[in-house]
């Protein structure tokens, strides 16, 4: 379940757990070699891969009051580098269905619910595709959101 | 006007009823949306102007951002256009380019000058927007309408 006091990483971490869980790797990473990761890779990495970044969280109201409690707006940002458009939407799709269906109910274990991330969206879905190359890298910029009580738990 | 109509009931019984004055209230409801539709999208123009140039400033590096000016295309490509009566878009349509330096390439850090521009601005903006609709429905009553009658 995602803390208040580290809501940020929590919500990242378990962000990247469950998308390496139940999206397919077209290719196999191994050793090294990561499927999902938290940062844009720094060195030579095998394509397709996913990352994961929080890009913001306003906390912008309270829940009334009298109370310290707020609410935060997490937004992620979850990309995916593949090698082709073929790959791009397959993986894009797969990353929404999963996400779509991973929200309830709240008493199942690694549910968005269930980890206190309510009120799931998507806020925008943008396909970047790069045209320098031999074999250029078409990647989609997916940002989510959710909301985070700090201080309820 | 009168709407009349029959209802036959499940044990065969009927009723009738009769609603009087709909379209005086119809009428009602339009002046008092309009008032206020009018007011919001004025705002809604000052405020897609402000954002054009907060986005032209991020894009100078007057902002967090860093400078995204060579040849003076992308800056001078950023556009503000109602793309309905209720929204508005501030884009850089014709800069092919555009994308790769608000999202990043494998290559190219994201330098986010819209998103940044948007997050920055939202509570202004989400105030300026509640303050002019507040005044709108000041005006309306002033004006002997009751804006209540929309859910306000």
């Amino acid at each position: 379940m995602v803390s208040s006091t580290t809501f940020i990483s929590d919500t990242v971490k378990w962000l990247r757990n469950s998308l390496i869980a139940n999206i397919s790797d077209p290719v196999t990473h191994s050793g090294d070699e990561k499927f999902v990761m938290t940062s844009y890779p720094h060195r030579p990495v095998r394509y397709p891969i996913i990352t994961v970044r929080c890009i913001g969280t306003p906390i912008n109201k309270n829940i009334g009051i009298g109370t310290e409690i707020h609410i935060a707006s997490m937004q992620m940002e979850v990309r995916i580098w593949a090698r082709n458009e073929v790959e791009r939407d397959a993986l894009t799709e797969q990353v929404f269905n999963f996400l779509r269906t991973n929200q309830y109910p709240a008493g199942t274990t690694n549910t968005s619910t269930q980890q206190e991330l309510w009120n799931f969206s998507i806020t925008s879905s943008v396909p970047v595709d790069e045209m320098n190359g031999t074999q250029p890298i078409k990647s989609q910029v997916i940002s989510v959101q959710y909301d985070f009580f700090v201080g309820g738990n | 006007m009168a709407i009349l109509k029959e209802v036959t009931g499940t044990k065969g019984n009927w009723v009738t009823y009769e609603l009087l004055g709909t379209k005086d209230v119809i009428d009602y409801m339009n002046q008092v949306n309009q008032r206020i539709t009018t007011v919001v999208q004025a705002q809604l123009v000052t405020e897609g102007v402000f954002m054009e140039n907060e986005v032209k400033a991020s894009i100078a590096g007057n902002r967090a951002e860093p400078k995204s000016v060579d040849t003076g295309q992308f800056i001078n490509d950023v556009e503000m256009r109602f793309l309905d009566r209720n929204t508005v878009e501030i884009a850089a349509r014709k800069t092919s380019y555009a994308k790769y330096l608000e999202y990043g390439t494998s290559r190219l850090p994201a330098r986010r000058h819209f998103r940044n521009s948007e997050a920055r601005n939202r509570k202004k903006i989400n105030k300026h927007m509640t303050e002019a609709i507040r005044k709108a429905i000041a005006s309306c009553k002033s004006k002997g309408l009751d804006p209540s009658i929309i859910g306000l």
